[in-house]
Protein backbone atom coordinates (compact mmCIF):
# COMPACT_ATOMS: atom_id res chain seq x y z
CA UNK A 1 0.00 0.00 0.00
CA UNK A 2 2.49 2.41 0.81
CA UNK A 3 4.14 1.85 -3.01
CA UNK A 4 0.77 2.62 -4.14
CA UNK A 5 0.71 6.13 -1.97
CA UNK A 6 4.05 6.94 -3.45
CA UNK A 7 2.80 6.10 -7.00
CA UNK A 8 -0.25 8.19 -6.45
CA UNK A 9 1.99 11.23 -5.14
CA UNK A 10 4.31 10.87 -8.11
CA UNK A 11 1.50 11.06 -10.50
CA UNK A 12 -0.38 14.02 -8.58
CA UNK A 13 2.87 15.86 -8.82
CA UNK A 14 3.71 15.23 -12.54
CA UNK A 15 0.06 16.03 -13.44
CA UNK A 16 0.63 19.92 -11.74
CA UNK A 17 3.57 19.95 -14.10
CA UNK A 18 1.65 19.62 -17.29
CA UNK A 19 -1.54 21.06 -15.70
CA UNK A 20 -2.96 24.49 -17.24
CA UNK A 21 -6.47 23.94 -17.26
CA UNK A 22 -8.44 20.75 -17.33
CA UNK A 23 -10.17 18.61 -14.78
CA UNK A 24 -9.71 16.97 -11.37
CA UNK A 25 -11.52 14.29 -10.53
CA UNK A 26 -11.96 12.29 -7.17
CA UNK A 27 -13.94 9.13 -7.03
CA UNK A 28 -14.99 6.71 -4.26
CA UNK A 29 -15.34 2.73 -5.04
CA UNK A 30 -14.07 -0.52 -4.67
CA UNK A 31 -12.30 -2.36 -7.09
CA UNK A 32 -12.19 -6.25 -8.53
CA UNK A 33 -8.26 -6.97 -7.80
CA UNK A 34 -8.63 -10.28 -8.93
CA UNK A 35 -10.20 -12.03 -5.98
CA UNK A 36 -13.47 -12.68 -6.97
CA UNK A 37 -16.17 -9.97 -6.92
CA UNK A 38 -15.91 -6.43 -5.38
CA UNK A 39 -16.07 -5.96 -1.14
CA UNK A 40 -18.55 -3.26 -0.34
CA UNK A 41 -17.40 0.17 -0.21
CA UNK A 42 -15.77 0.82 2.82
CA UNK A 43 -16.84 3.68 5.01
CA UNK A 44 -15.01 5.97 5.11
CA UNK A 45 -13.89 4.78 1.77
CA UNK A 46 -10.21 2.96 2.54
CA UNK A 47 -7.25 4.16 0.04
CA UNK A 48 -7.91 0.99 -1.66
CA UNK A 49 -11.43 2.94 -2.89
CA UNK A 50 -10.41 5.90 -3.89
CA UNK A 51 -9.08 6.90 -7.76
CA UNK A 52 -7.83 9.98 -9.25
CA UNK A 53 -7.73 11.10 -12.09
CA UNK A 54 -6.84 14.71 -14.27
CA UNK A 55 -7.86 15.38 -17.44
CA UNK A 56 -6.23 18.30 -19.25
CA UNK A 57 -7.80 20.23 -22.02
CA UNK A 58 -7.01 18.50 -24.89
CA UNK A 59 -8.58 15.43 -23.09
CA UNK A 60 -5.65 13.41 -21.85
CA UNK A 61 -6.26 11.65 -18.84
CA UNK A 62 -3.72 10.48 -16.33
CA UNK A 63 -5.57 7.94 -13.74
CA UNK A 64 -4.16 6.56 -10.39
CA UNK A 65 -5.80 4.11 -8.01
CA UNK A 66 -4.89 0.76 -6.19
CA UNK A 67 -5.49 -0.93 -10.10
CA UNK A 68 -3.01 0.50 -11.69
CA UNK A 69 -1.36 4.11 -12.82
CA UNK A 70 -2.93 4.67 -16.98
CA UNK A 71 -2.57 7.72 -19.43
CA UNK A 72 -5.69 7.78 -21.94
CA UNK A 73 -7.25 9.62 -24.31
CA UNK A 74 -11.32 10.69 -23.77
CA UNK A 75 -13.78 10.61 -26.14
CA UNK A 76 -16.45 12.41 -25.07
CA UNK A 77 -20.46 12.94 -26.00
CA UNK A 78 -22.67 15.80 -25.79
CA UNK A 79 -24.91 14.39 -23.66
CA UNK A 80 -22.12 13.91 -20.44
CA UNK A 81 -21.09 9.98 -21.56
CA UNK A 82 -17.65 9.28 -22.34
CA UNK A 83 -15.02 6.62 -23.27
CA UNK A 84 -11.16 6.49 -22.49
CA UNK A 85 -8.72 4.39 -23.93
CA UNK A 86 -5.43 3.87 -23.39
CA UNK A 87 -2.39 1.82 -21.23
CA UNK A 88 -0.12 2.44 -18.69
CA UNK A 89 0.73 0.06 -15.59
CA UNK A 90 -1.63 -2.24 -14.56
CA UNK A 91 -2.01 -4.36 -10.65
CA UNK A 92 -4.56 -6.43 -9.22
CA UNK A 93 -3.57 -8.96 -6.16
CA UNK A 94 -2.37 -11.58 -8.54
CA UNK A 95 0.37 -9.56 -10.34
CA UNK A 96 2.15 -6.35 -12.11
CA UNK A 97 1.89 -6.27 -15.61
CA UNK A 98 1.13 -3.58 -18.45
CA UNK A 99 -1.54 -3.39 -20.50
CA UNK A 100 -4.54 -1.52 -21.91
CA UNK A 101 -7.05 0.40 -20.08
CA UNK A 102 -10.73 1.31 -21.02
CA UNK A 103 -13.12 3.49 -18.99
CA UNK A 104 -17.09 3.91 -19.57
CA UNK A 105 -18.40 7.34 -17.69
CA UNK A 106 -20.65 10.31 -16.99
CA UNK A 107 -20.79 13.50 -15.63
CA UNK A 108 -23.88 15.68 -15.30
CA UNK A 109 -25.28 18.37 -12.99
CA UNK A 110 -22.11 20.36 -12.58
CA UNK A 111 -22.19 22.94 -9.52
CA UNK A 112 -20.38 25.74 -9.66
CA UNK A 113 -17.99 25.05 -6.51
CA UNK A 114 -18.35 21.10 -5.85
CA UNK A 115 -17.74 19.98 -9.80
CA UNK A 116 -19.64 17.37 -11.84
CA UNK A 117 -21.14 14.66 -10.34
CA UNK A 118 -19.50 11.68 -12.24
CA UNK A 119 -19.77 8.02 -12.61
CA UNK A 120 -17.35 5.54 -13.99
CA UNK A 121 -16.28 2.34 -14.60
CA UNK A 122 -13.04 1.43 -15.29
CA UNK A 123 -11.30 -1.98 -16.69
CA UNK A 124 -7.79 -2.85 -17.70
CA UNK A 125 -5.81 -5.81 -18.60
CA UNK A 126 -1.79 -6.18 -17.54
CA UNK A 127 0.11 -8.44 -18.98
CA UNK A 128 2.58 -9.33 -17.33
CA UNK A 129 5.58 -12.43 -16.28
CA UNK A 130 3.10 -15.64 -16.97
CA UNK A 131 -0.12 -13.55 -15.88
CA UNK A 132 -3.20 -11.79 -16.98
CA UNK A 133 -4.39 -9.31 -14.71
CA UNK A 134 -7.94 -8.61 -14.88
CA UNK A 135 -8.81 -5.44 -12.65
CA UNK A 136 -11.86 -3.48 -12.43
CA UNK A 137 -13.59 -0.42 -10.41
CA UNK A 138 -17.41 1.62 -10.56
CA UNK A 139 -16.59 4.90 -8.74
CA UNK A 140 -18.84 7.93 -8.00
CA UNK A 141 -17.41 11.17 -7.18
CA UNK A 142 -17.53 14.69 -8.41
CA UNK A 143 -14.85 16.11 -11.37
CA UNK A 144 -13.86 19.28 -10.74
CA UNK A 145 -12.99 21.78 -14.46
CA UNK A 146 -10.92 24.36 -13.91
CA UNK B 1 -37.51 -35.94 -38.27
CA UNK B 2 -35.34 -33.16 -40.10
CA UNK B 3 -37.93 -32.21 -42.41
CA UNK B 4 -40.08 -31.04 -39.74
CA UNK B 5 -37.34 -28.94 -39.12
CA UNK B 6 -37.20 -27.51 -42.19
CA UNK B 7 -41.14 -26.58 -42.18
CA UNK B 8 -40.30 -25.18 -38.84
CA UNK B 9 -38.10 -23.00 -40.44
CA UNK B 10 -40.70 -21.99 -43.13
CA UNK B 11 -43.00 -21.37 -40.67
CA UNK B 12 -40.80 -20.26 -38.14
CA UNK B 13 -42.44 -16.89 -37.17
CA UNK B 14 -45.90 -18.09 -36.29
CA UNK B 15 -44.28 -20.55 -33.53
CA UNK B 16 -43.36 -19.62 -30.12
CA UNK B 17 -39.87 -19.49 -28.98
CA UNK B 18 -41.31 -22.16 -26.19
CA UNK B 19 -42.39 -24.23 -29.04
CA UNK B 20 -39.26 -23.73 -31.40
CA UNK B 21 -36.63 -24.14 -28.41
CA UNK B 22 -38.47 -27.53 -27.10
CA UNK B 23 -38.08 -29.10 -30.83
CA UNK B 24 -34.03 -27.82 -30.63
CA UNK B 25 -33.80 -29.57 -27.88
CA UNK B 26 -35.40 -32.99 -29.38
CA UNK B 27 -32.35 -32.97 -31.69
CA UNK B 28 -30.04 -32.34 -28.76
CA UNK B 29 -28.11 -29.74 -30.61
CA UNK B 30 -25.06 -28.05 -29.18
CA UNK B 31 -26.83 -24.90 -26.88
CA UNK B 32 -25.01 -22.44 -28.66
CA UNK B 33 -25.70 -23.93 -32.25
CA UNK B 34 -29.44 -23.66 -31.34
CA UNK B 35 -29.44 -20.55 -30.42
CA UNK B 36 -28.06 -19.34 -33.32
CA UNK B 37 -30.28 -21.00 -35.43
CA UNK B 38 -32.75 -19.57 -33.43
CA UNK B 39 -31.37 -15.73 -33.85
CA UNK B 40 -31.00 -16.65 -37.65
CA UNK B 41 -34.60 -17.44 -38.34
CA UNK B 42 -35.87 -14.60 -36.14
CA UNK B 43 -33.33 -12.32 -37.84
CA UNK B 44 -35.11 -11.71 -41.43
CA UNK B 45 -37.71 -9.60 -40.73
CA UNK B 46 -34.96 -7.26 -39.25
CA UNK B 47 -32.27 -6.88 -41.13
CA UNK B 48 -30.73 -3.86 -43.04
CA UNK B 49 -28.14 -3.31 -45.61
CA UNK B 50 -25.55 -3.05 -42.81
CA UNK B 51 -26.68 -6.21 -40.93
CA UNK B 52 -24.47 -9.01 -39.82
CA UNK B 53 -24.21 -12.36 -38.12
CA UNK B 54 -20.94 -14.00 -37.01
CA UNK B 55 -19.72 -16.62 -34.31
CA UNK B 56 -16.34 -17.04 -32.81
CA UNK B 57 -14.49 -17.53 -29.41
CA UNK B 58 -13.94 -16.16 -26.42
CA UNK B 59 -12.28 -16.24 -23.29
CA UNK B 60 -14.50 -14.88 -20.07
CA UNK B 61 -12.87 -13.94 -16.87
CA UNK B 62 -15.26 -13.70 -13.95
CA UNK B 63 -12.84 -11.65 -11.12
CA UNK B 64 -10.62 -14.36 -10.33
CA UNK B 65 -8.33 -13.53 -13.41
CA UNK B 66 -8.71 -17.37 -14.78
CA UNK B 67 -9.51 -17.30 -18.83
CA UNK B 68 -12.77 -19.97 -19.49
CA UNK B 69 -12.64 -20.51 -22.91
CA UNK B 70 -16.31 -20.17 -24.25
CA UNK B 71 -18.76 -19.69 -28.24
CA UNK B 72 -20.27 -17.28 -29.18
CA UNK B 73 -22.56 -15.91 -31.75
CA UNK B 74 -22.95 -12.22 -32.65
CA UNK B 75 -25.60 -9.83 -34.56
CA UNK B 76 -25.86 -6.42 -35.77
CA UNK B 77 -29.06 -5.47 -36.55
CA UNK B 78 -27.85 -1.90 -38.41
CA UNK B 79 -24.63 0.42 -37.70
CA UNK B 80 -26.02 0.69 -34.20
CA UNK B 81 -27.75 -2.07 -32.38
CA UNK B 82 -26.54 -5.39 -31.76
CA UNK B 83 -26.42 -8.62 -29.81
CA UNK B 84 -24.32 -11.30 -28.93
CA UNK B 85 -25.25 -14.96 -26.76
CA UNK B 86 -21.57 -16.20 -25.16
CA UNK B 87 -21.84 -19.97 -23.76
CA UNK B 88 -19.39 -21.45 -22.10
CA UNK B 89 -19.18 -24.57 -19.65
CA UNK B 90 -17.58 -27.57 -17.51
CA UNK B 91 -18.13 -30.92 -16.71
CA UNK B 92 -16.23 -32.27 -13.86
CA UNK B 93 -18.28 -35.34 -12.89
CA UNK B 94 -20.58 -35.51 -11.17
CA UNK B 95 -21.14 -31.69 -11.52
CA UNK B 96 -22.41 -29.82 -14.74
CA UNK B 97 -22.46 -26.16 -15.13
CA UNK B 98 -23.58 -23.66 -18.03
CA UNK B 99 -24.02 -20.53 -18.10
CA UNK B 100 -25.27 -18.50 -20.79
CA UNK B 101 -24.62 -14.58 -21.40
CA UNK B 102 -26.50 -12.16 -23.65
CA UNK B 103 -26.44 -9.11 -24.27
CA UNK B 104 -28.18 -5.87 -25.92
CA UNK B 105 -26.04 -3.28 -26.72
CA UNK B 106 -26.02 0.23 -28.93
CA UNK B 107 -22.89 0.70 -30.65
CA UNK B 108 -21.20 4.19 -31.28
CA UNK B 109 -18.02 5.29 -32.66
CA UNK B 110 -14.90 5.81 -31.19
CA UNK B 111 -12.25 8.48 -31.89
CA UNK B 112 -14.19 9.12 -35.21
CA UNK B 113 -12.97 6.28 -36.49
CA UNK B 114 -15.42 3.74 -38.76
CA UNK B 115 -13.49 0.50 -37.39
CA UNK B 116 -13.37 1.22 -33.51
CA UNK B 117 -16.37 1.57 -31.63
CA UNK B 118 -17.86 1.69 -28.28
CA UNK B 119 -21.25 -0.37 -26.63
CA UNK B 120 -23.47 -0.09 -24.13
CA UNK B 121 -26.56 -2.31 -22.79
CA UNK B 122 -27.95 -4.44 -20.91
CA UNK B 123 -27.05 -8.05 -20.01
CA UNK B 124 -28.62 -10.83 -18.67
CA UNK B 125 -26.85 -14.14 -17.42
CA UNK B 126 -28.35 -17.55 -16.63
CA UNK B 127 -25.99 -19.94 -15.01
CA UNK B 128 -27.22 -23.49 -14.73
CA UNK B 129 -25.38 -26.24 -12.48
CA UNK B 130 -26.50 -30.07 -12.32
CA UNK B 131 -25.52 -32.66 -10.28
CA UNK B 132 -26.20 -36.37 -11.06
CA UNK B 133 -27.17 -38.70 -7.78
CA UNK B 134 -28.05 -41.76 -9.28
CA UNK B 135 -28.76 -43.07 -5.83
CA UNK B 136 -30.60 -40.52 -3.99
CA UNK B 137 -33.19 -38.76 -6.93
CA UNK B 138 -35.23 -37.26 -4.51
CA UNK B 139 -32.63 -34.82 -3.69
CA UNK B 140 -32.28 -31.28 -5.44
CA UNK B 141 -30.06 -32.17 -8.86
CA UNK B 142 -30.53 -29.02 -10.59
CA UNK B 143 -30.00 -25.06 -9.66
CA UNK B 144 -30.98 -21.82 -12.14
CA UNK B 145 -29.61 -18.35 -11.44
CA UNK B 146 -30.23 -15.83 -13.84
CA UNK B 147 -28.91 -11.76 -13.14
CA UNK B 148 -29.37 -8.53 -14.70
CA UNK B 149 -26.97 -6.08 -15.36
CA UNK B 150 -25.24 -3.78 -17.91
CA UNK B 151 -22.40 -4.12 -20.57
CA UNK B 152 -19.91 -2.15 -21.70
CA UNK B 153 -17.37 -2.97 -24.37
CA UNK B 154 -14.87 -1.51 -26.61
CA UNK B 155 -13.76 -3.01 -30.07
CA UNK B 156 -12.89 -3.11 -33.60
CA UNK B 157 -14.49 -4.46 -36.84
CA UNK B 158 -12.98 -4.72 -40.45
CA UNK B 159 -15.25 -3.01 -42.69
CA UNK B 160 -16.52 -5.34 -45.47
CA UNK B 161 -18.62 -8.34 -46.58
CA UNK B 162 -16.59 -10.38 -44.50
CA UNK B 163 -16.86 -9.35 -40.86
CA UNK B 164 -13.79 -10.22 -38.66
CA UNK B 165 -13.15 -8.44 -35.03
CA UNK B 166 -11.97 -8.61 -31.51
CA UNK B 167 -13.76 -6.80 -28.97
CA UNK B 168 -13.58 -6.26 -25.25
CA UNK B 169 -16.62 -6.10 -23.01
CA UNK B 170 -17.18 -6.19 -19.44
CA UNK B 171 -20.97 -7.32 -18.05
CA UNK B 172 -21.59 -5.99 -14.70
CA UNK B 173 -24.17 -7.25 -12.00
CA UNK B 174 -25.09 -6.19 -9.15
CA UNK B 175 -23.93 -8.43 -5.80
CA UNK B 176 -26.47 -8.45 -3.81
CA UNK B 177 -29.15 -4.92 -3.11
CA UNK B 178 -25.93 -3.11 -1.74
CA UNK B 179 -26.74 -0.09 -3.47
CA UNK B 180 -24.48 2.93 -2.85
CA UNK B 181 -21.75 0.67 -1.10
CA UNK B 182 -21.30 -0.38 -5.44
CA UNK B 183 -20.62 -4.43 -5.00
CA UNK B 184 -20.77 -5.70 -7.99
CA UNK B 185 -19.40 -8.55 -10.08
CA UNK B 186 -18.23 -9.00 -13.51
CA UNK B 187 -18.13 -11.55 -16.51
CA UNK B 188 -15.09 -10.29 -18.91
CA UNK B 189 -14.67 -10.81 -22.57
CA UNK B 190 -12.35 -11.20 -24.38
CA UNK B 191 -13.48 -12.03 -27.94
CA UNK B 192 -12.52 -12.78 -31.42
CA UNK B 193 -15.41 -12.86 -34.19
CA UNK B 194 -16.02 -13.99 -37.71
CA UNK B 195 -19.08 -13.70 -39.83
CA UNK B 196 -20.77 -12.04 -42.64
CA UNK B 197 -22.54 -9.10 -43.59
CA UNK B 198 -25.99 -10.02 -44.65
Amino acid sequence: MDTVKILLLILVLSMTQVAKAGGLALRFGPAGLGSGGTNPLSLPPSGADVGLSYVTDKKLEFNGSITGLTLARRDMSKWGGYVSLGGGLIFNANGIGFGPYAAFGYERGCLSWLGCFSIEMSQALGVGSGTLVSPYAVRIGVIRWF
Amino acid sequence: MFPRCAALQKFCFKWTSLQYLRCIENYRLAPIWSLGILLHLLFPPIISASSSLGIGLAAVEEGDDRQRPAALVQGLIDDDWGFKVLYYGRVQEPVTQDTYLLTGTRRFELFGSKSWYGEWGLAILHETSRITRPRDSLLKTATHSSNLGLKFGLGWQLQSKLILGFDWGTALFPAGWGGILLSTSRKQNLSLVVGWTL
